[in-house]
This record gives C-alpha cells, structure tokens and sequence, in this order.
C-alpha cells in the first residue's frame, strides 16, 4: 500500500497538515536564532557558540550573551558577572560590588517584583543576591532538564510519528525511507540528549547543533518529499 | 506539489527576513536652511524622513487613559550655523490644561491635580517631547535612553527613599546626556522654545531633588505655580484672557489677580518665563493638528557658553555619527513613550 492511493480527502488533508508542519519547523528554527542570538528579527541560524552559552553557561550569563544582549551596557560587563560566579558569587568584595551594579544597571529594571515597565518580568526578580542566585547555576538543572525533556519528547515524538508513517508508505526507496526515519527519531534524541549532558561534557553542543540540524532537516526533507510523493498517479 | 511546497517554503525564510532585517535607524541630515521654523517650509522636502515606533514605557501609571505608543518621524535639515529637527508624532489630544485653577460653584477656587502612585500629575498636566542627546556615556549607542534610566524598587533607588517611578541618572561620573526637553505649555506654546537640559551621573537626592536631570546654565527662565500666600487661589491672571489659550501665564503678561469670574471659569497654572542662555539654546515651533504634534527645532551645531561642553552635544565633526533617543508624554509628568536603543543621526 502507498500513500498515492488514499482518496483525494485523505490527500489534501495530509498536505495541509504537512505545509503546517513545515511551517512551525521553520518558525522553531527562527525562535531559537532568535532567542539564541539576542536578534529581534529575521532567520539567525544559532552559532556554535551560541549553542555553548544556552547549555554551558549560567543562565544569566547565556541570557547576557543571547537573548538579553541587547540590554548590556558594554560587552566587559558579561566578564564581570561571569567571572564573579566563576569566582564562587560571593555576597562580598568587589567582584560582587562589580557585579551587582551592573545586574542593576541593566538587568533589574525590568527584572524586579514592583517593576511596571511595558516588558517588565515580575516572575524573574532580581531584586536580591538569593533571587540572581537562582540563575547562577551552569547548563539545565536537573528540574528544568525533566520539564524541558518530557515536553519536547511528548511534543515532538507526537507529530513525529505521523509525519514518518506518511513517509514510509511513499514510493521513494525502502532503504532511504528507514534512513530519513530513523535520523529524524535519532536525531530528536540526541539533541535532546546533548542539552543536558553539555554542561558535563561541553563537546556535546556540537551534537546540539548537528542532532538538531538532522532533525529540522530530516522533517522537512520528509515533508517536502511526502508532498511530492502524494500527487503522483500510482506507477 | 514540490514546486508549491519549495516556495512555502522560501517565502517563510525570505518573508522573515525581509520582516524583520531592520536594525538601529539612521537619520541623514541634509543641507538646508529653511527660512523659518514653519513646518511646511519647501526646505524639508529634500530631507529623508525616519519612522521610529515609541512602544516602551517605563511604568504604569494608575488610571493612565494617555497613549500607550506613538510613532516618531524624523527629518533633519543642517546648514553652517545650526542643526533643524522636524518631529512629528501621533498624539490623539491636545493637552494644555496644566493644573489650572478653576472657580466652584461655592466660589471657591482650585487647582485641578490628579497624583498618581509615584506622585505624578497624567491628569491635568501638558503634552511634552524630548530628545536626549548622548556627549560621552558609555552604552548609549547600543541602550539609547535606556543607559540612564533607573526604576525604583520596593521604595527605593540607589538605596536612597523614593517615591517616584524612576529617576535619570548616568552610570558613572563624568557621563552626561544633552536633553532637549519640549514642554507644551511651560516653553513650547509660550515661547517656542524647548528647555535645553542635560543628565549626569548625580544619584543622591540630597545633592539634586531631580537626580542627574539638571538644566543648562541660564540667566533667566523656568516657571512657578501660581498660586497665592494663603494657598487658596491663583495669585495672577492674564491680562488679556485670550492669553489663557496656551495654557500658562507669561511673566510678563500677569496682573494681579482679581475675581471677577463665574464658576467652571480657568486660570493658568503656571506662570512662565523664558529661558535664556544656555537653557534656551533651542528655539523651536510647535503646532497640534489632527492627533499630530509637529515640532522643527533649531540649535547651533555648535555652542559656546562656559559649561557647554559637558551640558550640549557639539556638532563639531560633521564626519562622526552622533546617537539621539526620542520620548513623547501624552498629558504625563514623567511616563513617556519611547523606543529601544539609539538612533543614529549622520551628517551628509
């Protein structure tokens, strides 16, 4: 059986479903630049490094590298913080001085329980040393890391599954059909895998942006051919 | 069906990119002298016009019905002697009842005041406009006006008491910021002029009630309330009434004040003077017509007074960038609408 002989309902329904799988990929992939390269705008195909301050770093450091870049006064800055938590971030001395001037310079405005700027955020306050502490912490913690892994499993595992079952009864070759299949399942894994593990082993993110490069590709590559594939007349 | 799917495909990437490619804006100022402040001078037609979005503000004022955003268009026009700005920018209504005083039915007079949360006037106050001007602060080009605001937390800012929502102040000592402040009623519509102030690093109330908001040296100009000793009434009017339509009395014009009203009448709540020297290196028209103000400003590209160098941004190297950030106030003491990070202005 292939997918060529399902009426034409069946057909149209499949392709619209695959035009819109094709569409929030491409828009995950615009949200991650996005997020990732601190950009306000446009198709940013997140960089190695940027992969590295994501999964690596403190998170207020990532954030400072990243999606917050905008917000820091002078790229010297993201040392100081930097160096301050490497150092132990100690409530004292003048790594800690350094440090907490410019979190209040450029992060706390917006970053503070009673802020009412237009994008204040309330429900990440830096207002004490024990709230920024809480975004010291290198890489995913392990409660971040389970909430992030089951909703990307589930979420992703979900849509998966329908677009490979698509795939596999089209008319392309057995052999690449299991290969494209078995990289998009592959390739979810290990780049799920990679968030965690990097903090321990930072070579991990060039698996992070391969996995995930093989998982977007795998997607649309199997979108794009299912679309192809659909129309034809039975051979 | 390939075909189809492939173009979905680069629309959505091209679409994004076209979208969403701006980065800071750059205002080119142009050759021109136009014969006079008049908005509509045949000199502003060879300037290319910016569009800044205002859509930040830095608080929430309660029962806040000004505008929440706005949109800022830019033209500059530049000769030998001077810089021109043309701003314009949306502003639904037309605020120029600054804490009047106006007469009760028991005969009584009082001065309409509505304080918000930060003990700020939005109710009964002016339209105002500025443009901060960056000398020398680090960060400025990539934050614009955001390098020297600083909100007040739970009380308090830079461990000092504070009620208000956010003070001006640079980071470090020596930084200012050169603050062209139009104020509808108190020196736009009064005297075309707009308050040439600037920010420096001052962070303690004690050395300056307004923080690092200070204005330009001066020999005279500013406003007063007016009001009299017993604090029961206004203590001037104008002489001619039809003087009340800008909102303000000018220092010049005032008479005693003598009741001779009937209840719902207004009197000013300011008395103004205009300011002179440095403060009032910026003369500037200013018409409201259908939601828009239209502002063409004028300042020497460079100035000279004593204190000018840390106070006034010089135009000195027509060669240089120069980087600028643009707020409106609807009717509002200290909430304003503006933009992220700077605007670039170079000279062509």
């Amino acid at each position: 059986m292939s997918i060529q002989q399902l009426n034409t309902p069946a057909k149209t329904a499949i392709s619209l479903f695959l035009l819109f799988v094709i569409t929030a990929t491409i828009s995950s992939v615009i949200l991650l630049g996005l997020e990732l390269s601190g950009e306000k705008a446009g198709l940013n195909i997140p960089t190695i490094s940027q992969i590295q301050n994501k999964y690596t770093m403190p998170s207020i450091v990532s954030a400072m590298k990243g999606s917050m870049y905008k917000e820091v006064t002078d790229d010297s800055d993201i040392d100081t913080v930097h160096n301050w938590i490497k150092e132990g971030a100690k409530k004292e001395g003048k790594l800690y001085d350094d440090a907490w001037k410019i979190i209040q310079n450029d992060c706390a405005n917006c970053h503070s329980k009673t802020s009412k700027m237009s994008r204040a955020i309330p429900s990440m306050p830096f207002d004490t040393y024990e709230q920024v502490m809480s975004h010291t912490e290198a890489g995913y913690s392990w409660s971040k890391m389970s909430k992030q892994a089951h909703i990307h499993m589930f979420g992703i595992s979900t849509f998966l599954i329908l677009v490979t079952l698509m795939f596999a009864y089209t008319t392309y070759k057995e052999s690449i059909r299991t290969l494209i299949i078995a990289a998009s399942f592959g390739g979810a894994f290990l780049d799920i895998f990679s968030w965690w593990f990097s903090k321990f082993v930072p070579q991990l993110v060039y698996l992070i942006f391969a996995m995930g490069g093989v998982m977007v590709s795998s997607i649309l590559l199997m979108s794009v051919l299912v679309l192809a594939n659909i129309w034809k007349k039975e051979g | 069906m390939k075909k189809l799917s492939s173009m979905v495909l680069a629309s959505a990437i091209l679409g994004g990119t076209t979208l969403f490619g701006a980065g800071i804006a750059t205002l080119e100022s142009v050759k021109g002298t136009p014969a006079s402040l008049d908005a509509s001078d045949a000199a502003w037609a060879k300037a290319k016009e910016i569009s800044v979005p205002l859509t930040e503000t830095p608080y929430k004022p309660d029962g806040y019905k000004g505008m929440l955003k706005s949109t800022a268009v830019i033209k500059s026009l530049y000769d030998d002697k001077n810089i021109y700005i043309k701003l314009q920018y949306d502003d639904p209504t037309y605020s120029i009842d600054r804490q009047p005083w106006v007469k009760q039915e028991d005969g009584s007079w009082k001065q309409l005041k509505v304080l918000d949360q930060a003990g700020q006037d939005n109710t009964y106050y002016e339209d105002k406009a500025a443009l901060f001007w960056n000398i020398n602060t680090k960060g400025f080009e990539k934050k614009g006006c955001a390098i020297a605001c600083h909100i007040t937390k739970d009380g308090k800012n830079n461990g000092f008491d504070d009620t208000s929502a956010g003070r001006k102040y640079t980071n470090n000592p020596g930084e200012t910021i050169d603050m062209w402040h139009w104020k509808g009623v108190r020196t736009g519509l009064s005297f075309n002029q707009t308050h040439d102030q600037y920010v420096d690093s001052t962070n303690d109330p004690k050395l300056n009630k307004e923080w690092g908001r200070k204005g330009d040296a001066q020999e005279s100009g500013g406003y007063k309330n007016n009001i009299n000793e017993a604090k029961t009434g206004p203590a001037f009017m104008n002489k001619d009434p039809k003087d009340n339509a800008i909102g303000s009395i000018k220092d010049e014009n005032k008479v005693p004040f003598v009741d001779t009203f009937k209840p719902g009448d207004k009197i000013p709540g300011p008395i103004v003077t205009k300011h002179t020297g440095s403060a009032g290196d910026i003369e500037t028209s200013a018409v409201w017509k259908d939601g828009k103000w239209t502002l063409v400003m004028k300042r020497a590209l460079m100035t000279t007074a004593p204190k000018d160098a840390e106070q006034d941004v010089q135009f000195n190297d027509l060669k240089k960038p120069y980087f600028f950030g643009v707020a409106a106030f609807d009717n509002s003491q200290i909430n304003h609408v503006y933009h992220d990070g700077a605007i670039e202005l170079k000279f062509k």
